[in-house]
């Protein structure tokens, strides 16, 4: 009897692998790893846009859990609504998300579909051996050489989605009798034109990897692995220009020069990473995994800029019909002939509604003094090392310890340089935003005095130099965790606890004129203490009935990316910086037979004390700003159901959903920064009910299986609801709604706009494949997987509220008049792709 | 580390050379991408006389509007625009007769038309007017000239050739103070690219700046007469700056200033509109280029003799501070042929935007004064041209006349200036100068 549990509970333990030979979990490893990334891809341009970003999500039994990950991605679902740095990405035991933002970048892995099946995954409250675990769900992979299917793998793809073109070479060894194993693959991905018109895609992962295993328990590991990626990238746009251009995937960002397509917002991005992995079974019971890891990531994004001149992008809000003539408002005759002038630009020749590269070239050529326009490029070089240690021990067949520390650090230096001066000759490192405010003369227009010339000129900058802001954010992590398991009679609980210190400072390279004293060199050091402690159990009922609860508590250090007010001006930390306190539960209950697999289950997060951070031109104080929310309290709680019903042996029966809320209690308080005067503002903002945005947060699914003979059928009909838009900030400002008169006559209270919201609908997935075993072994697949079968193109899969007012303001800050162009119902749109696939011939020997 | 990121970037550079990314060929620019090149100059007339066509000279006056409906052109050079806030939705367009202001509704125009670009407009459809008196292109809304729309206003222009802010600056004309008031002075300048000397900021205190923000969008700074202190009324000549421009931050100059602007008009006041406030713009007054009273002695004036006839001996000299420097070719009551030039030191004009030669004349017994007296301007004292004079002596009596000749073409280089006397055995003439300045 202790036998076979002792071999069940191994098992379980070595259930990912066994996984990963089931058919149904190859495709979803594969789906997954595919959809999950190629979908955001095009949308994901700076690292302030990774709100865009999914959640990594899988699950080995739980019904709801093990689909939501890759169904919904082309919609961008998020797991709980939670913000991605809450889905931990772990490999080999080592932190893989960013260190600053938090987030984890699926571009790092991306190409690495082979290499990524061997994965542990844990729901929030799921006892697992490499982490604390996350409330969005953690992921371990396994990239030890050893661990990957003996074989070759080759593999064709086209494709009409980010990229038209994949090709795909593995190999992997298995150990010989030496006890040496090896890995390596080539991934390519490439399009000259994406699915997203003016979009190109550039990608080539490498992955190789050794391990040596010694027969007294030891293993060595090392593996390396990167994805030198080059693409460009889709703005967002309004429902105005998408209609006038009749194209939901009308992308701003591109324009024609010379004849050629050429897009200005271009991202480099290369992360080298390495890591090193000790093994040691220390005996049956125990085991040690300890890894060293090192990543140096390289991330460069372009964007079109202009100085004193009107900004050039296609859908400007000036070039806009609808900035010459409300056509609900009052009818004008002048203003309704000006309004159809601009429609017929609009829509005559593409392009009229595309950057015209030529006009820019041909001002700068003609102009004396600095560029009017000009590609600058955002960096950001990141330098993370960390170790992480797990230690786990099973005292019987019954208990288990684990026990783990991470180490990490992580220093990232932000700058931007002049990417290309477009045919123009000069350009200085100078606050061009400042200047007029002050006078030219004046040292506070400075981006750095300490270049600045004899004469108090601002340095010339060329291609390739640094302006505007240059500064390295270097964090420090340590924690430290532990997890007890235990079956007891019925239940099975798990009991965890971590405690954490980060350190995280800035230094500046840079004087930036407006904080001559508090902007060059170090700022001051800030500590966090953070920690957290949770239980949960399940009750095995009866058989196939199972009960599970949850309850945890955690404190959350802030990110380097939401700690500072300012980094690109002044060594500023936040005021008022606080750890973010979570509080989750969690009940579900499980269902399952020979035949019926079924979870229905709720959660509840809620936190206090958040911080957020985000930067804008906000029009009331005619400058950029650098905005801080602190005191956020939000609430995420939701029913999730899952179904899986075998109805024959070659056909399954899926029902997968959830009604869930995300939203904003409270009226937090946003403190901003004016980039053109050195003080500092804060007021409260009217983000009570405002909702998560970018994610769907009621979605359900109905789909079938198929798999008989080697053939195997998907299809899937996807229904999402209540997608919201990214609110913005300063329309919500008490001062704004005291300026626009926003209050309620009755109360007296302000009353903040409602939020924006996308379209929501159904979406139709399906795919077909078939393989093949041949007589001498190898294996031939093909798989057609079409995403969007119906091509309802009307469904929005995210975007944000536009940052500027309907209305100008006087010198003093009154009320002046209305703009006829309403930023408040112009919202900046990301609609879903059509029907979009892609077709695959892989051949296994 | 450094290293390391170079030679990975290097690598992935070199992998993606051929793609998408990297290299774009600059766009050829022969064919200027912005404006109507299909705008063909059939039927130019001159900026003045547009606009004193007398349908478009009424609207202009009654701050009306009027259709061009003829089939016309104007052409000038780009004197104005906003690139330094200044000059906002609006150009200043000038040809060597006169300018006009062109409102269009769009920012970052200096980008298309930079000062010095010459531009061609077809004027059929375009509505004239006046605000303030001011001459003005623009289209018709709500019932006066407003803005052209950025999408009409492609059509109405061709650019003509790269830009040459020499060509602007050669259009800029020295404002003369005393017709600050004369409507046909008013009338004939309004909107031209000038420049007055010798002013001062009556608000300068070394605090003072161009444009404070406060309740209004444009401040109107006074000027005073630096050379007398006499304030200029301020509903005939101001300084007018937007609280949107790049310099309006700046302190006001103290002391004796050039001003260089756009001189738009507002019904009777002179508004000038500045362009920035650099050293072309602004700059302290330039002290005049040549003084000479001869009140004690010819100075550093020379002499030089060409041609004496027997028994004579000089030609020019000094006679008195009364009179100055005196040439006479007749002694004892004889006359003698002679030809003698009085010639200045050297006038450096390398800074200079224009100048100007003004000296008292006087004299009798010419035989034709235009042959007798020539008044000369060299850059090499080999080779003289003739000046034109503004007053031809008449001979009638001996009153001293103030005469000015024009040296603007001769800025930016050094020159002298000749005083060339001829005389003949049938006449010889007396001339008396005093009182030389080149400023």
């Amino acid at each position: 009897m202790q036998k076979k549990v002792k071999i069940a509970v191994m098992a379980f333990c070595y259930s990912p692998l066994v996984f990963a030979q089931n058919v149904n979990s190859e495709n979803q490893a594969k789906a997954l790893d595919e959809n999950a990334f190629t979908f955001t891809e095009a949308q994901l341009g700076e690292d302030d846009n990774m709100s865009q970003n999914v959640t990594i999500l899988n699950s080995t039994n739980n019904a709801y859990a093990s689909e939501v990950g890759f169904l919904f991605s082309p919609m961008r679902f998020r797991y709980r609504a939670l913000n991605q740095k809450y889905n931990e990405v772990y490999i080999n035991g080592a932190s893989m998300n960013d260190m600053e933002s938090g987030q984890f970048r699926f571009s790092n892995i991306g190409g690495l579909n082979r290499f990524t099946r061997n994965v542990e995954f844990a729901l929030p409250f799921e006892s697992n051996n490499f982490a604390y675990g996350s409330i969005a769900g953690s992921n371990n992979y396994d990239f030890r050489a050893g661990s990957m299917g003996a074989g070759q793998y080759i593999s064709l793809a086209g494709a009409n989605r980010n990229y038209t073109l994949r090709g795909m070479y593995t190999y992997a060894s298995g150990f010989n009798e030496k006890g040496w194993a090896v890995a390596a693959g080539l991934t390519y991905r490439w399009a000259n034109h994406g699915y997203v018109e003016g979009t190109f895609y550039n990608a080539l992962s490498y992955f190789f990897g050794v391990q040596k295993k010694w027969n007294n328990g030891h293993s060595l590991s090392f593996t390396t692995w990167g994805n030198p990626t080059e693409r460009s990238t889709q703005g967002a746009s309004t429902d105005e220009a998408y209609w006038m251009a009749n194209d939901y995937y009308y992308n701003p960002y591109w324009g024609y020069q010379n004849g050629h397509k050429r897009n200005s917002r271009v991202v480099n991005d290369f992360a080298p990473s390495g890591i090193l992995t000790w093994d040691w079974d220390i005996n049956d019971k125990t085991k040690l995994t300890t890894s060293v890891f090192g990543k140096y990531s390289m991330y460069k994004s372009t964007k079109l800029n202009y100085n004193n001149a009107e900004n050039p992008q296609p859908d400007y809000w000036k070039n806009m019909p609808s900035s010459y003539y409300d056509v609900w408002g009052n009818y004008n005759a002048a203003d309704e002939a000006q309004w159809q002038r601009s429609y017929d630009y609009w829509t005559s020749m593409k392009m009229h509604r595309q950057i015209n590269w030529d006009r820019l070239y041909y001002a700068n050529k003609n102009t004396d003094g600095d560029a009017i326009y000009y590609i600058q490029a955002k960096h950001n070089d990141n330098l993370m090392l960390s170790m992480s240690s797990a230690l786990t021990h099973n005292f019987t067949e019954k208990q288990t310890l684990n026990v783990g520390i991470n180490l990490a650090a992580n220093t990232a230096r932000h700058y931007q340089t002049i990417d290309d001066l477009l045919g123009a000759s000069q350009f200085h490192n100078i606050n061009t935003y400042a200047v007029g405010e002050y006078a030219l003369s004046n040292p506070l227009v400075q981006y750095d005095l300490n270049t600045v010339d004899a004469n108090g000129n601002a340095k010339s900058v060329g291609v390739g130099d640094t302006f505007g802001y240059d500064y390295r954010l270097n964090e420090r992590k340590a924690l430290g965790w532990l997890s007890w398991s235990e079956v007891f009679g019925i239940a099975h609980y798990t009991a965890a606890a971590k405690i954490g210190y980060t350190n995280m400072y800035r230094n500046g390279y840079m004087r930036n004129g407006l904080f001559a004293d508090n902007s060059y060199g170090k700022s001051k050091k800030a500590d966090f203490v953070d920690g957290g402690v949770k239980l949960s159990s399940s009750f095995a009922m009866a058989p196939g009935h199972t009960l599970a609860l949850g309850i945890g508590y955690e404190k959350h250090t802030p990110t380097a990316a939401t700690a500072f007010s300012a980094p690109e001006m002044n060594n500023d930390f936040v005021l008022n910086l606080k750890n973010e306190n979570i509080y989750s539960a969690e009940a579900s209950y499980q269902f399952q037979n020979g035949w019926l697999h079924a979870n229905i289950g709720g959660y509840y997060n809620y936190m206090s004390n958040g911080t957020e951070w985000q930067n804008f031109y906000f029009d009331d104080v005619n400058s950029f700003t650098y905005v801080s929310l602190t005191d956020l309290r939000k609430a995420y709680y939701g029913l999730e159901a899952g179904l899986n019903a075998k109805l024959t042996s070659w056909l399954n029966f899926k029902v997968v959903g959830t009604i869930s809320e995300a939203k904003y209690l409270n009226n937090a308080t946003a403190t901003y920064l004016i980039s053109t005067k050195a003080n500092v503002t804060s007021e409260t903002v009217y983000s009570k009910n405002m909702r998560e945005s970018g994610t769907p947060l009621k979605v359900a699914s109905l789909g079938l299986d198929y798999h008989l003979g080697g053939w195997y059928i998907d299809l899937n009909a996807n229904y999402y609801d209540d997608i919201y838009l990214s609110w913005s900030p300063s329309m919500r400002y008490e001062s704004t709604l005291k300026t626009t008169k926003s209050i309620d006559i009755n109360t007296g209270e302000y009353i903040a706009p409602e939020q924006a919201k996308g379209k929501g609908g159904w979406m139709v997935d399906g795919s077909i494949g078939k393989s093949f075993r041949l007589r001498n072994g190898h294996q031939l697949n093909f798989n057609f997987s079409i995403t969007n079968i119906l091509n309802n193109q009307k469904m929005v899969s995210g975007g944000y509220e536009q940052s500027r007012s309907d209305y100008t303001v006087t010198d003093a800050g009154d009320y002046n008049k209305a703009r006829t162009y309403k930023f408040s119902k112009n919202s900046k749109k990301y609609y879903v792709f059509g029907t979009n696939g892609m077709f695959q011939v892989s051949y296994r020997f | 580390m450094k290293k390391f990121k170079y030679i990975a970037l290097g690598l992935t550079g070199l992998l993606f050379a051929s793609c998408m990314g990297a290299d774009y060929a600059d766009p050829d620019d022969s064919i200027p991408p912005y404006g109507n090149n299909s705008i063909i100059g059939t039927n130019i007339i001159s900026i003045d006389s547009l606009k004193n066509i007398n349908e478009y000279a009424n609207a202009i006056d009654n701050n009306g509007y009027k259709l061009i409906d003829q089939d016309i052109q104007i052409k000038g050079i780009v004197t104005g625009n906003d690139k330094m806030g200044n000059i906002y939705k609006e150009i200043s367009l000038q040809d060597k007769t006169g300018a006009i202001l062109i409102r269009v509704n769009q920012g970052g125009l200096f980008a298309t038309l930079p000062v010095g670009q010459e531009v061609l407009i077809n004027l059929k459809d375009l509505y004239i007017g006046g605000y303030g008196k001011q001459a003005q292109l623009g289209l018709l809304y709500n019932g006066s000239v407003g803005y052209i729309d950025r999408y009409s206003f492609n059509k109405f222009y061709r650019l003509m050739g790269n830009p040459d802010k020499a060509k602007a600056e050669a259009l800029a004309e020295e404002f003369d103070l005393n017709k600050v008031n004369d409507e046909t002075y008013l009338k004939k300048n309004a909107g031209k690219l000038m420049y007055i000397k010798n002013v001062a900021f009556s608000d300068a205190n070394g605090k003072n700046t161009y444009a404070p923000k406060g309740s209004d969008q444009s401040i109107n700074r006074g000027l005073k007469n630096a050379k007398t202190s006499q304030n200029i009324s301020t509903s005939n000549l101001v300084v007018r700056t937007s609280t949107y421009a790049k310099f309006a931050n700046e302190v006001l100059p103290s002391g004796s200033v050039d001003i260089t602007g756009i001189f738009t008009r507002f019904n009777k006041t002179f508004q000038i509109l500045l362009r920035g406030t650099d050293s072309t713009e602004i700059c302290p007054s330039l002290k005049p280029f040549l003084t000479e009273s001869f009140g004690e002695s010819q100075g550093q004036f020379s002499i030089d003799n060409i041609a004496l006839s027997e028994g004579v001996d000089h030609v020019w000299a000094w006679a008195s501070a009364q009179y100055g420097m005196k040439a006479s070719a007749n002694i004892s009551k004889k006359n003698y042929a002679t030809q003698s030039r009085l010639v200045s030191p050297a006038i450096d004009l390398s800074k200079a935007k224009g100048a100007t030669l003004t000296f008292d004349q006087a004299g009798k017994f010419f035989s034709t004064y235009a042959n007798d007296c020539k008044v000369q301007v060299s850059t090499d004292l080999k080779n003289w041209t003739d000046l034109t004079v503004s007053e031809e002596l008449t001979g009638k009596n001996w009153n001293f006349v103030t005469t000015t000749c024009d040296l603007k073409p001769y800025v930016g280089k050094t020159i002298y200036i000749g005083f060339l006397y001829t005389s003949t055995a049938e006449a010889a003439a007396t001339w008396e100068i005093k009182n030389v300045t080149v400023e």
